[in-house]
């Protein structure tokens, strides 16, 4: 089977899409809108929000002028049709961070179902963003379409993480490449100028990812992007990144066009994968000089 | 206008061939001087990552990982450049380099593609000078508007030389496996003649990747390789290399 | 300081320097900076296989401003970016020229090879080949394009001679063989012995159409 071709982004300019709130049948399509914006006072408050399940959000927290949401799937994660759209905006001087401290699983489901994930971000001018979800889990059978749009002000700074897990490291006797599809694209504007691209559609049935499955058979992949750091540091920020990487852990992080950074990592498991993510975490944002948040810190408790 | 040495496609002489062969055959030849010899795209990189040892290992890289990327990224596009390109529909064109930009992760292997863009578009610069196409892209590369990439250029070319968009992707993939082919000798345990066993071998296949790079659209044009995405990245801060990526 | 005035000629006096790895060509290439950079608008351009070292010592060590210097990597074919395929040297001259229309005098420094090594005639005016004494007081014997045809030929580090048990009389000798009415000269670049007969070659061979300034940006 083949996956229905996402749907085309919105360029720059445009608004992002809005969640369906339809929840019919065994499918559920739900997911958050989230609006921030920063305070007089200096706090940054969630201004509106709409979430629907199979999304969870928390309540908000305030650490340093930052709000701190933290946001699961807490049905068993996605299902066949199930889709789950997020669209968080972040108005100027708004500082956010969103984290998922449990996994989101997507499961096994008939040949011709898939399970779609959403994300839409724009950060706006001198606005601040972490993302920093626990993985998403590709499980035996399963298909998931993932389409991820970021705008970002040219005066905003950025920290994504995604991590993605081949299967379930404990199931059974292991269960690795063994969803049968997954289709991503992912677009990162900055100031309107596309700066990261990537989209693919990987097959396992056919041997790939290849270059993956020969380094690191079983382990899980993270993909780092970081907007707003100073660029004459960026060097020596890509020199200390690579200097993580060992037998357990592979780490790559290239310069991005105008500024910023792109980092990815393999782990031969997921314990390296999460001391690697958590490392490089660190350093990039030093780099960006983002004040420790220890109640974010506390939240994430997967990497923790 | 048809500026000199712009030919119709399909037009031929009756002995030599189209007209655009020779053309084609003299851009495609590794002496044509582009600054390719300086560099692996990759496979310097990955060699020392997997320990990809002789001729099977390049055979290997070559169907796994060269091939495969032609025919579902390089190949969809190029297919478009050359038909924006000939149309000189610059926006266009600029759109499909900019992908081509952000597409490219490693910031070498982005560099490698600006620097052969550029050392091509020189040199057709010299030989086909009279060109109108030519004139048109290095307007909008002069606008800022292209970027110069080396399959923005590749599409320039065929445009410039008359030569069918199937026979293009043919001579670009025949050239971007023949590059790897040529700097596995200098890189990894094989011989020339290994080398061209392992071409060889990734040559037969070269019909089905023409196909699916046929059937794909360019806007589902993709292919994810992070173990290879990462070894190309840390090429750049590496204490040794022989090649520029 | 004057601004820089443009050459007579149509593109600036372009010189080559080529040799074996080790040989002082670096060495020259400060050596002709510190005497030159005074008098005419300079840039300059390194090749290196596998870095941009030289690029670094010219930079940390050079009288010349950083923007006028530009490394070149080759990866693992010195030569051809000299003579097979020039277009990475070509886009650098245009690069350094763009930035300084009206630099004089490129000079471009090879990466290290062998002795067959040669510079494209569309790349550079003049070739300047440096071979020093300790590979050996039989390189001049073993010709080769670069030691016959040359348009000067230095052997460097004589100081080393007795150290190495080279006889400079024999490399005298081999080089006036191999290279008929074509000139040589030993030098010891680092001391800085022999360094005013090469300027004063250059000046007289290339730099023939170009008035000195009196002083020029670095």
């Amino acid at each position: 089977m083949t996956l229905p071709a996402a749907r085309e982004e919105p360029r720059a300019g445009e608004d992002p899409p809005v969640a369906a709130a339809v929840s019919g049948g065994r499918r559920v399509a739900g997911g958050a809108r989230l609006s921030y914006e920063s305070t007089p006072s200096g706090p940054t408050v969630l201004r509106r929000q709409w979430v629907r399940p199979p999304l969870h959000l928390g309540k908000t927290y305030h650490d340093r002028g930052w709000a701190l949401h933290q946001w699961a799937t807490p049905t068993a994660g996605l299902l066949a049709g199930d889709s789950l759209a997020m669209e968080v905006e972040l108005g100027r001087g708004a500082h956010a961070a969103l984290l998922s401290p449990a996994a989101c699983r997507v499961h096994r489901m008939g040949p011709d179902e898939v399970a779609t994930l959403r994300q839409h971000y724009r950060v706006g001018p001198e606005g601040a963003l972490e993302v920093w979800p626990a993985p998403l889990v590709l499980q035996a059978g399963a298909a998931c379409v993932q389409d991820t749009v970021l705008f970002v002000d040219g005066s905003a700074a950025l920290l994504w993480i995604e991590v993605v897990a081949p299967g379930r490291s404990r199931y059974g006797g292991g269960e690795s490449f063994a969803f049968r599809e997954w289709k991503s694209r992912f677009r990162l504007e900055r100031d309107g100028q596309l700066v990261a691209l990537e989209r693919f559609r990987v097959r396992p049935e056919g041997g790939e990812p290849a270059d993956w499955r020969a380094r690191f058979p079983e382990g899980p992949y993270a993909s780092l992007y970081c907007l707003g750091t100073a660029p004459a540091e960026e060097g020596s920020v890509v020199e200390r990144l690579h200097a993580l990487a060992g037998e357990d852990l592979r780490v790559g992080a290239s310069p991005l066009e105008g500024g910023g950074l792109g980092v990815k990592l393999l782990g031969r498991d997921p314990l390296a994968l999460r001391r690697g993510i958590a490392m490089a975490r660190g350093l990039l944002r030093g780099a960006l000089q983002w004040p420790v948040l220890s109640s974010l810190e506390r939240a994430q408790t997967y990497f923790s | 206008m048809v500026g000199a040495g712009e030919a119709t496609a399909g037009e031929g002489g009756p002995a030599a061939g189209p007209a655009w062969l020779a053309g084609l055959l003299q851009t495609t030849d590794p002496l044509f001087p582009t600054g390719g010899y300086a560099h692996s795209l990759g496979l310097e990189p990955w060699a020392e990552e997997v320990d990809l040892g002789g001729s099977a290992g390049l055979a290997g890289f070559l169907h796994t990982q060269v091939g495969p990327s032609l025919a579902r990224v390089e190949l969809p596009y190029l297919r478009e450049l050359c038909r924006t390109t000939l149309a000189g529909e610059w926006p266009e064109v600029a759109v499909l380099e900019e992908e081509i930009h952000a597409w490219k992760w490693s910031g070498e292997l982005r560099e490698a593609s600006l620097a052969q863009g550029r050392g091509r578009l020189r040199l057709l610069d010299r030989l086909w000078p009279d060109s109108e196409l030519l004139r048109g892209y290095r307007s909008a590369r002069a606008e800022g508007s292209v970027r110069g990439h080396h399959l923005g250029v590749t599409a320039l070319q065929a445009g410039m030389l008359g030569v069918p968009s199937g026979a293009a992707l043919a001579a670009y993939a025949y050239q971007t496996l023949a590059n790897h082919a040529a700097a596995a000798v200098k890189i990894l345990r094989i011989s020339a003649e290994g080398a061209q066993v392992a071409l060889r071998g990734a040559l037969a296949r070269l019909e089905e990747w023409l196909c699916e790079a046929a059937a794909l659209p360019v806007e589902e044009a993709g292919w994810f390789a992070p173990a290879f995405d990462i070894a190309s990245a840390r090429h750049a801060t590496a204490f040794a290399r022989l090649f520029l990526s | 300081m004057n601004a820089p005035t443009p050459s007579s000629f149509p593109r600036p006096v372009r010189i080559g320097i080529g040799g074996p790895v080790g040989s002082g060509k670096s060495m020259l290439l400060l050596r002709l900076l510190e005497r030159l950079v005074d008098q005419y608008s300079l840039v300059a351009i390194t090749n290196d296989i596998y870095t941009k070292e030289d690029e670094q010592f010219l930079v940390r060590n050079g009288p010349l401003a950083p923007d006028r210097i530009l490394g070149v990597e080759t990866g693992g074919c010195p030569h051809t970016a000299i003579r097979d395929d020039t277009s990475m040297n070509e886009i650098a001259i245009e690069d350094l020229l763009a930035r300084h229309p009206g630099a004089q005098v490129v000079l471009l420094e090879s990466g290290g090879d062998n002795l067959s090594a040669t510079f494209s005639p569309d790349l550079v005016d003049f070739f300047v080949y440096v071979i020093d004494v300790a590979e050996g007081d039989k390189i001049p014997r073993k010709g080769g394009p670069a030691i016959r045809f040359s348009d000067l030929l230095l052997i460097n580090k004589t100081d080393l001679a007795p150290l190495v048990g080279a006889d400079l009389g024999v490399m005298d000798r081999d080089a006036r063989a191999a290279r008929g009415e074509r000139p040589f000269l030993f030098t010891d670049l680092r001391s800085r012995k022999g360094l005013d007969q090469v300027v004063e070659w250059l000046e007289e061979e290339c730099f023939f159409p170009l008035r000195p300034e009196e002083s020029s940006p670095r």
